[in-house]
């Protein structure tokens, strides 16, 4: 229900990467940055190593930081959207959909995804109190603190929505007012919880780790993979 | 070494709750304050920590620690000196993962993670855990390790055994003991209170507004519970699970369970994390068995109290809009008249054009159960009932469900409330074993 949907994205990634600084952390993300630049200045036959690679080295990312069917459920859904909508806008062109259309629609739509699959593997090892750190550095602190208050706020919330919505099934009428008002009402009641304990106790901040470390080189994978496709290209040229 | 003189307290212009009480506590010494529903417990937690304004509140009064004078001190200052524990111990943990949390408390302090994992008493097993995914018990014991970390020299604790089972009160009790040997002092304000009679220096009844000092513990009650298997009949009754199984995430929470249920009240009873909760689930239907049958004798409308019943109470902005809601998705017609009745017939003081949100929670409780007993839903699932009640409100409930002839399954750990119930069918449960009996709760007072 609510919660098995928010848990995921509240938890963040599980497991070794973990322990990646934040610069390796962001190297993740930067690393399939070239897989999508690829797409305009290689032929389909290039682009069809690089777009397998990139698909495989995220897939295993996701693997590595846990609850990898849940978080690839939304981005298969980007799939589909992005090949739909490439499809349509090579069937309202002239040219009509052939073989090689398809393949380059699809070629493009994987690479989007093997990008995205970057982004969620960086977010999900961010952990929030980097962050905030960030988000500080950049003159949005109280962006940052709202950020963790809101996620800490959806989780309780989702468990509060399971509940009343165990209470109206059971009734057998489950009507949506009643559902976003004891959303609302007893959100308002745990905030003001919330803000007691942050008046009294404040919210723990201290900056991030931000050397480097031996697990950072992980990051750097998927480009060393990039680089070696590179070079066998151009040789092979 | 705590201080409390002449402290009062109220809310708005409303009557004082705290007049005038005072109290004090020497290094190590362990306090426990009791008192009914309503009593001003809570109340004396907030002017404590210097937070009733938050509420609306206003205190005024003495407070020292260890000599220094509190009044005017910030609540983060004061945070350093007086701990407080809240009965939900979730709230400590601001960032919603336990490690990236403890992590942030050991830096700031200068600790490790591991020392704080120490004092409380567990293993690295809780981290990379969601504050949802720990029992109470071990959430409590790391807001203490995190309170003192923070080096304070008192910890107030509110209703530290309200949603623990027999297990978590123990190593509580033991925690306790530990912090004692510190020199912290503590100040325990609990219904709960046979369970930590034994580790506390001095009792304090908190009565208009006033704390008083027993000089015997004969008046309190001291019980202790036994629980006999009971030879169990697992053909016919309207409730029957054959081989059920249940899996969250990756883990087994119930691993092939049997049971069948004759009688009209039904009780599950086990430690925390021991499947009650999801065997309500699974009756209700709202979630499915991985492997097995859940077969239930029930039709529409049935009705399901949760244990935070605040998820209820925040539906509507008033009692009566709430009754006639739940009504309408019953599918059942409703008279505010005949809830008004109901509830005076209880004696109980609740206006129906009040939000039912500043109802106490024993008067939730009882409301819930008023509607349901006016609504006749088929069947009535209850979770964990009497959390955070005082013993006179549990007893009322029990009452309650005894004179009603409503079909009723309640999930609970708290033993006095199940040898309440008469003419039960209670379950022992350890689901992750695939252990359930039927058993017998006898009470006894020491």
């Amino acid at each position: 229900m609510f919660y098995e949907w928010v848990k995921p994205v509240v938890k963040g990634a599980e497991g070794l990467l973990r322990g990646m600084s934040i610069i390796g952390k962001f190297t993740v993300m930067l690393s399939f940055i070239p897989y999508l630049a690829s797409y305009w200045f290689m032929n389909l036959t290039e682009l069809i190593p690089i777009t397998v690679t990139g698909l495989v080295m995220g897939v295993v990312y996701l693997v590595l930081i846990g609850d990898s069917i849940r978080r690839l459920r939304p981005l298969i859904l980007v799939w589909i959207l992005s090949e739909a909508t490439g499809l349509l806008v090579v069937l309202m062109s002239k040219g009509g959909l052939n073989f090689i259309m398809l393949l380059n629609v699809t070629i493009l739509s994987t690479l989007i995804l093997v990008l995205l699959i970057g982004v969620v593997v960086s977010l999900a090892l961010l952990s929030l109190s980097e962050v905030r750190y960030i988000l500080s550095i950049m003159g949005l602190g109280t962006l940052g603190e709202s950020l963790v208050l809101s996620l800490r706020y959806l989780l309780n919330a989702s468990i509060g929505m399971d509940e009343a919505y165990m209470v109206l099934k059971s009734l057998g009428n489950v009507k949506p007012r009643l559902l976003v008002n004891s959303l609302v009402a007893n959100g308002v009641r745990y905030s003001i919880i919330l803000a007691q304990y942050i008046e009294y106790y404040g919210i723990p901040s201290v900056k991030p780790r931000i050397a480097l470390r031996r697990l950072d080189s992980i990051a750097l994978i998927p480009l060393i993979l990039y680089l070696t496709l590179l070079t066998l290209r151009t040789t092979l040229a | 070494m705590l201080v409390v003189s002449d402290l009062w307290a109220r809310y708005g212009n409303g009557d004082w709750i705290l007049r005038g009480l005072s109290l004090s506590l020497k290094d190590g010494e362990v306090g426990l304050v009791i008192g009914d529903t309503g009593s001003g417990k809570t109340t004396l937690v907030k002017a404590l920590a210097g937070v009733i304004h938050l509420t609306g509140g206003l205190a005024k009064g003495v407070i020292k620690v260890n000599d220094t004078e509190l009044s005017g001190a910030e609540p983060r200052e004061r945070s350093r000196l007086i701990g407080v524990l809240y009965q939900d111990p979730a709230i400590h943990f601001i960032y919603p993962r336990v490690d990236e949390d403890l992590e942030l408390t050991a830096i700031e302090n200068d600790v490790s993670v591991n020392a704080i994992l120490n004092t409380a008493g567990l293993s690295n097993e809780v981290l990379g855990k969601l504050v949802t995914e720990l029992s109470m018990g071990q959430l409590q014991r790391l807001a203490i390790a995190k309170l003192i970390t923070r080096g304070v020299k008192v910890i107030i604790m509110d209703e530290p055994l309200a949603h623990l089972d027999q297990n978590a009160v123990e190593l509580l009790v033991t925690l306790i003991r530990g912090i004692k040997r510190r020199g912290i002092s503590i100040l325990i304000l609990e219904h709960r209170y046979e369970h930590v009679i034994g580790s506390v220096d001095k009792v304090l009844q908190l009565n208009d507004g006033k704390l008083s000092e027993l000089s015997s513990l004969s008046g309190l009650t001291r019980r202790r519970y036994i629980i006999r298997s009971v030879s169990s009949n697992t053909d016919g009754g309207w409730l029957k699970l054959s081989n059920v199984w249940f899996k969250y995430d990756d883990s087994y929470v119930l691993r092939g369970i049997n049971l069948s249920a004759s009688s009209s009240r039904v009780i599950f009873i086990g430690p925390n994390g021991s499947g009650k909760s999801t065997l309500l689930k699974l009756i209700l239907g709202v979630v499915k068995p991985s492997k097995g049958k859940v077969i239930v004798d029930h039709s529409h409308p049935m009705l399901y109290m949760p244990q935070d019943v605040n998820v209820v109470m925040s539906m509507t902005d008033t009692v009566e809009e709430l009754y006639i809601e739940l009504a309408k998705a019953a599918g059942r017609n409703a008279s505010i008249e005949d809830l008004k009745r109901e509830l005076k017939a209880l004696e109980m003081h609740i206006n129906t054009s009040d939000d039912p949100l500043h109802l106490s929670e024993g008067q939730k409780r009882i409301l819930m159960l008023t509607m349901a007993k006016l609504l006749k839903p088929t069947l009535m699932i209850i979770d964990e009932p009497t959390s955070g009640l005082s013993s006179r409100y549990s007893f009322e409930l029990a009452e309650f469900i005894n004179q009603s002839n409503l079909r009723v399954i309640i999930a609970t750990q708290d033993l006095h409330f199940a040898s309440l119930i008469r003419d039960s069918d209670v379950f022992y449960v350890k689901g992750q074993e695939g252990y359930v009996a039927k058993v017998n709760v006898s009470e006894y007072v020491l």
